[in-house]
């Protein structure tokens, strides 16, 4: 058996059943193919479900999986192991993923205790780290341009500043324009549709700045030049997730509004596409 | 009157290597590797010094006023020292800080500090997108993740073209970073593997790949600024900070990607800069320059905004190998922020990187011909930027 | 000096916000060496300079003022110390470690030069004063940080 860091692909998939934690993915259900290559590789299929779990090395065609991996032999232990930075690995086509990628971010590390090369426990240097997770409540005051916006959403209205200088309108509005150096005093009505002039689609889930959760994904953020506002001037704002797979640039896209609207940014929930 | 009251020069540089894992330092030891390393390059001790600018991105450790617990490592013990944080700007930002305290006869020898340990922040995208403008963008921002401009250069080009130079153009990156020992990201990447990573690196945003983004890596660049008297006593090898520039815009950086596209903070930065130095052709003129690229599709396209080039010229000079460590005008001969990001450390890694170059001490990446004129530049928060000239010599003409 | 008109304050109101960042903290080798001792052996490790001959506790790689590298000179300091300075929190927040009132000492351990922050408990915020001698009275469970010493007790002779 070929061994790389002192272990073996084998001894990896063979120990899972007893780093299993069960009680960590309860409410999991998904199938993991690994097509492991090189010397002392081979393909396995785990799958966890309901707080079981499947080990099994199979020949063939992998089925349907949420997530299938693909490795050299080498990388997979010393990334398993923390010797190779697997981020790079992944980065630099040595270590591939297809399909759900918060599976092997968020489910594997807390479905599994960490592989340890049998006997090597104490040689390893230990240093101390800690991990925690920082929130802040905070209070923002919004002054009275922001104010005002907030305000607006709540009546479903879109309010722009206009600059008496230059005639720009910034949405959201903005006390002064910042070009003329001039206070924006006059507020319009602008939108409420806008045309679509660019677009995000997020595969990469990060975490919710205001909850620390990792935001499901993927999602879209939209840049739109809403209507009446000079077309130098942009907002962005997220797409109605049915939309995903069928915005387009150019597209023409509609407000929707949240029944229970407070004078804040959840009183709009999404755009959508006009047709 | 010139734009300066002083000459000042580059006379010591650190740098640690850049990596995704330092747990066997924290952030003092860490910095301190790279304050012994730049007083050595220097020849100076800590007495020497007389300021210590210091500083990184906020949030991104959680840790408050690190300045003043870094003091075990940066020696700034029972000396002036000033903290300068203003995003991925920041290691530019101090380079422009201590030349100023320099030039302006405040001190003589300015040691400048950036640094970061991004393996500390649990969530560069995290952390980035806390920035953000609270009341608005905090809720919609996916850190500097996105596609937009990937989006913006196909529309140009053309998908097969536009995709085609950015891998070519993310390659030659890692190519620099395999010679370059410091840098974080060494793949080894062939021009080979294009067609395989056009498909197979996984997707962050839209046209946006893995490949295509920063790494988030750990380590620190100090830099020590003399004033040109000490400079000439202190180094055989002075280079001079003939002139700096920092432009910021307004903070919705949506409006980068409106409908009509307002003018960049790069171009801004370029425009004046060249112009207040009597640079008319910015691609001859220049031997080296070291861009902050924090994806190989704002870096592609930041070659036409900095170098004030039109229509195709940045594409074409990225499918002729003009940007190669051979090439006409290398670009980032260290590999760039596609290898390394450190974030407070980053952008003064590029005035050190194109310190060393002209220094002609950069290593085993270091351009074979002549480097007299180099040009670094730093990228920030909701498009800000700082844009550093050098020069090998002392003799250039002042333009008002 | 120029003076703002009043503005109109109508649209101006509160918005709550919050901030949420997941973060880690690497001690380093010799802080790593330190919180091990602490948490395996019950031990307060320090540095020796070997120019000055300072003890440094916490232990840290290098001396601050002259770059002298201190983590090759490891040595024991006691358990037990004198409290060199305190002050007395009166006010509670969920951040804080212990309800009020509770004493937050410097306390100088035997054998070391520098003072470290901890807290001093078992003994009334009142009766508390410099020179207090106290002992390190170690936390059933680890959190790998200095709060394996669950906090500093007066020596009853």
């Amino acid at each position: 058996m070929a061994e790389y860091f002192g272990t073996s692909v084998e001894a990896i998939f063979n120990t899972m059943p007893e780093r299993f934690r069960p009680e960590k993915v309860q409410d999991v259900d998904v199938v993991i193919g690994y097509d492991i290559t090189g010397d002392g590789g081979g393909k396995w299929l785990v799958s966890i479900k309901a707080g079981t779990l499947n080990v099994e090395k199979i020949d063939g065609d992998f089925p349907s999986c949420s997530v299938l991996v693909t490795a050299g032999a080498e990388t997979f232990v010393g990334g398993t192991l923390g010797k190779i930075d697997l981020g790079t690995a992944m980065a630099g086509g040595k270590f591939k993923v297809n399909g759900d990628i918060t599976v092997m971010t968020n489910i594997l590390p807390a479905a599994f205790k960490k592989f340890k090369v049998a006997g090597d426990e104490k040689q390893a240097e230990e240093l101390i780290s800690i991990k925690y997770t920082a929130s802040i409540n905070q209070r923002f005051a919004t002054g009275p341009i922001m104010g005002k916006w907030f305000k607006g959403l709540q009546e479903k209205k879109f309010y722009a500043t206009k600059c008496p200088s230059c005639g720009r309108i910034q949405i959201p509005p903005r006390e002064v324009c910042a070009e003329c150096v001039v206070r924006s005093e006059e507020f319009v009505e602008v939108g409420p549709n806008a045309l679509v002039a660019n677009t995000d689609i997020v595969y990469y889930a990060s975490p919710d700045p205001l909850t620390g959760n990792v935001r499901s994904t993927p999602y879209v953020t939209l840049y739109l030049w809403m209507d009446g506002t000079t077309p130098g001037e942009c907002l962005s704002f997220d797409l109605n997730p049915k939309d995903t797979h069928r915005i387009k640039r150019g597209m023409r896209v509609r407000p929707v509004w949240n029944e229970n609207r407070t004078a804040g940014i959840d009183d709009l929930l999404y755009f959508e596409i006009d047709d | 009157m010139g734009k300066k009251n002083r000459n000042v020069a580059i006379v010591g540089i650190g740098q640690t290597e850049y990596s995704s894992h330092k747990e066997y330092q924290n952030q003092p030891e860490m910095i301190n590797e790279a304050v012994r390393a730049a007083l050595k390059d220097a020849n100076l001790t800590l007495d020497d010094i007389d300021c210590v600018v210091h500083g990184n991105m906020e949030l991104f450790e959680c840790v408050h006023q690190p300045d003043l617990w870094h003091v075990l490592g940066t020696g700034a013990f029972g000396k002036p020292q000033f903290r300068i944080t203003t995003g991925g700007t920041t290691g530019a930002t101090i380079v422009c800080a201590a030349d100023n305290l320099v030039a302006s006869g405040m001190y003589d020898v300015v040691m400048a500090i950036g640094f970061e340990k991004l393996q500390e922040a649990g969530s560069t995208t995290a952390g980035i997108t806390n920035m953000a403008d609270a009341l608005w963008y905090r809720h919609l921002q996916t850190g500097a993740l996105t596609s937009a401009e990937a989006n913006l250069t196909i529309d140009e080009f053309g998908a097969e073209r536009a995709r085609r130079a950015a891998i070519k153009h993310r390659i030659m990156m890692d190519k620099n970073a395999t010679i370059n020992p410091r840098a974080h990201r060494r793949f080894g990447l062939e021009y080979e593997q294009a067609e395989d990573l056009m498909k197979t690196s996984p997707p962050l945003v839209g046209e946006l790949r893995l490949i295509h983004m920063c790494s988030q890596s750990d380590g620190a660049c100090v830099m020590i600024f003399a004033a040109e008297e000490k400079a000439k006593a202190i180094s055989s090898k002075p280079v001079w900070v003939r002139d700096h520039i920092a432009v910021h815009k307004e903070e919705m950086v949506a409006n980068n990607y409106a409908y009509e596209r307002p003018e960049t903070s790069h171009h801004t930065a370029a425009r004046k800069l060249f112009a207040r130095n009597g640079i008319t052709d910015p691609v001859e003129y220049f031997d080296v320059f070291e861009m902050y690229d924090p994806s190989t599709w704002w870096g592609m396209d930041w070659i036409r905004e900095f170098l004030l080039l039109e229509g195709d010229a940045h594409i074409r000079m990225v499918e002729n190998g003009d940007l190669n460590i051979d090439g006409k005008l290398p670009l980032n001969p260290s590999g760039g922020v596609t290898s390394s990001n450190p974030i407070g450390a980053t952008a003064m890694a590029r005035v050190a990187e194109a310190a060393l170059q002209l220094r002609g001490d950069a290593g085993p990446h270091q351009i074979k011909k002549e480097v007299r004129h180099g040009l670094a530049s730093g990228f920030g928060g909701t498009m800000w930027t700082v844009l550093v000239m050098l020069e090998k010599d002392l003799d250039w003409q002042e333009v008002n | 000096m120029a003076v703002l008109r009043r503005e109109d304050t109508s649209d101006c109101f509160v918005m709550p916000g919050k901030m949420v960042l997941p973060v880690q903290y690497f001690a380093g080798r010799a802080g790593s060496q330190f919180i091990i001792s602490l948490r395996d052996e019950r031990k307060i490790l320090g540095v020796k300079c070997p120019q000055c001959k300072k003890v440094y506790v916490p232990p840290r790689e290098y001396c601050e003022k002259d770059f002298t590298k201190l983590d090759e000179n490891w040595v024991e300091v006691g358990n037990q110390g004198v409290v060199a300075n305190f002050t007395v929190v009166h006010y509670n927040d969920k951040h804080l470690p212990l309800k009020a009132p509770y004493i937050l000492a410097l306390i100088k351990l035997d054998g070391a030069d520098t003072p470290i922050a901890h807290i001093v408990s078992g003994i009334d915020p009142e009766k508390v004063s410099i020179g207090l001698r106290v002992e390190a009275v170690f936390a059933d469970k680890t959190t790998n940080t200095i709060l394996d010493i669950d906090h500093f007790a007066p020596i009853v002779d």
